[in-house]
């Protein structure tokens, strides 16, 4: 944490009434209650995050401070007890192209190639082939596996895997692409050039990015805004902007 | 040689064949010997070569065949209605849990009822004609089918369902275009696995009610206390059997070669 105070400019909590318009999403005063017969358990307790367009978020705290729940709050695959989440303005009610999500398990379709894993939103928008296969092999070559576009999930390294899920995401142009751990089962090595390949694609495009881990270096090296949460209930600690311009 | 014997060790293609055929022959090799030594009664176990002449005598005067083909029908039209029915019920109930609620007590119920037990029945309410054959084999495999189906659609990963619908699918896009194909594999596996079943009740239906079939040759065989005729019964069925499962091994190799488990 020192390390992240001295390079990062910290601020407090945002209050929510502030840059309505300009933000593209909203998580306004959420809460997430399991219930069970004789007890109840608060995940997430009152969180508030503003995501602006363009911006690299991180959310990060310890493993189950909830943010993996948030996340899937915002693609609709969850949903909170208490309050709600805006994307332009309109509450989320169920999943939907407009959100992108990218795993921590591997979840290219195993019966499709890569290409084909690539165009699956795409074929679902109806698009024609020519604009498809433009776009895919836009996406192959900036993920660099054009040489294995006919090749199944099966005959592909994790780290591999993870590219063309990002490939996939990207190519249906969501507004906003939502990271839940993608790197978490990669090794170190395979981990850091992802890392680079995405801050590339993010400063090539600058897609607005929520991604979701629990590794302090991760986060100050991709984000441009890192929220960080505490457990127990899962709670919003602290708000911090990194300053773009001190990295490498 | 000590390799061989560590834990889920490969061994070569042709040394796994040397294997199973010295199985076979040692087996065979038994039966020969305990038989022509007159250490066992032909009675109890008949010589290796009465059975064949047995076998090759019905296929002469092609009643073996005709017993077979009526049973390969009969398994056949109790087995695909099975799976007509079977398999996208056992999608649904492992996709809602409202129509799980419907099905899956009554499924789990009625399993373990005795099938031979229906046979009688079967008879009253749907005669002695093939009908009743096919139901008794319906019934044998429909049950066991659904519950297995549900639990293959159940096993495909949440997040692989998330990711699509992240990508744009509805309800209903989800189950065909993902759910669908990805418990593929699935699928063809309980069939294979309950076909072998089906051959059992089949039999169970043409030992109880039946003047034709392979099942009612080993009934009658049984009476004449002809027991080469019985073990020609039985040879041929474990034979269609083994063409059956290696049809079934050999399809699913060739429409799923996207497989985690197969090989490339």
């Amino acid at each position: 944490m020192m390390e992240l105070q001295s390079k990062c400019e910290v601020e407090s909590h945002t209050p929510l009434a502030e840059n309505l318009s300009r933000s593209k999403i909203r998580l306004c005063n959420i809460d997430k209650v399991y219930k069970t017969k004789k007890t109840t358990f608060t995940a997430i307790q009152d969180v508030n995050i503003n995501i602006e367009d363009n911006d690299f978020v991180c959310i990060i705290g310890p493993s189950g401070c909830g943010k993996s729940t948030l996340l899937h709050m915002i693609a609709g695959l969850d949903f909170p007890t208490q309050g709600e989440i805006l994307i332009n303005d309109q509450r989320i009610t169920c999943p939907g192209a407009d959100r992108g999500m990218v795993f921590q398990t591997y979840t290219l379709f195993p019966w499709m190639t890569v290409e084909e894993n690539i165009k699956f939103g795409l074929r679902l928008k109806k698009m024609s082939d020519d604009q498809m296969n433009e776009i895919a092999d836009k996406y192959l070559q900036s993920i660099q596996l054009t040489k294995f576009r006919h090749s199944y999930p099966k005959e592909l390294s994790g780290g591999m895997k993870q590219r063309v899920a990002i490939a996939r995401a990207l190519a249906n142009q969501p507004e906003v692409l939502l990271m839940d751990e993608p790197f978490g089962a990669l090794d170190q090595h395979t981990k850091s050039n992802m890392q680079l390949l995405l801050r590339e694609i993010w400063q090539n495009e600058r897609p607005t990015i929520v991604f979701v881990t629990h590794d302090i270096d991760e986060a100050v090296f991709l984000a441009s805004k890192i929220f960080v949460m505490s457990t127990h209930p899962g709670m919003l600690k602290k708000v911090v902007n990194v300053d773009m311009g001190a990295k490498p | 040689m000590k390799n061989d014997f560590r834990l889920r060790q490969d061994i070569c293609k042709q040394t796994y064949f040397l294997i199973t055929a010295a199985t076979f022959i040692f087996i065979i090799g038994c039966w020969i010997m305990v038989t022509t030594s007159g250490m066992v009664k032909p009675m109890f176990l008949p010589q290796l070569s009465s059975v064949f002449a047995n076998i090759f005598e019905g296929i002469k005067d092609t009643s073996l065949c005709e017993n077979a083909a009526i049973s390969i029908y009969r398994i056949t039209m109790g087995f695909l209605a099975a799976a007509a029915l079977g398999i996208p019920l056992g999608i649904l109930c492992g996709s809602f849990k409202k129509v799980e609620a419907v099905i899956s007590p009554l499924c789990e119920f009625i399993r373990y009822m005795p099938v031979p037990a229906f046979v009688p029945l079967v008879m009253v309410w749907a005669g002695i004609d093939e009908t009743a054959k096919i139901i008794v084999v319906f019934i044998g495999t429909f049950f066991q089918m659904a519950l297995m189906i549900a639990d293959d659609a159940r096993a495909v990963s949440e997040d692989l369902l998330s990711a699509s619908y992240t990508l744009g699918t509805k309800r209903w896009s989800t189950i065909f275009k993902v759910l669908i194909p990805a418990m593929g594999p699935r699928i063809m596996l309980t069939l294979r696995i309950t076909i072998g079943w089906a051959w059992t009740y089949l039999v169970v239906a043409e030992l109880v009610a039946s003047n034709s079939g392979l099942g009612y040759t080993i009934l009658r065989a049984q009476r004449f206390f002809n027991t080469d005729a019985i073990f020609a019964g039985i040879l041929i069925i474990g034979i269609l059997g083994l063409i059956t499962d290696r049809l079934f091994a050999i399809a699913i190799k060739k429409m799923f070669p996207w497989d985690e488990r197969s090989s490339t």
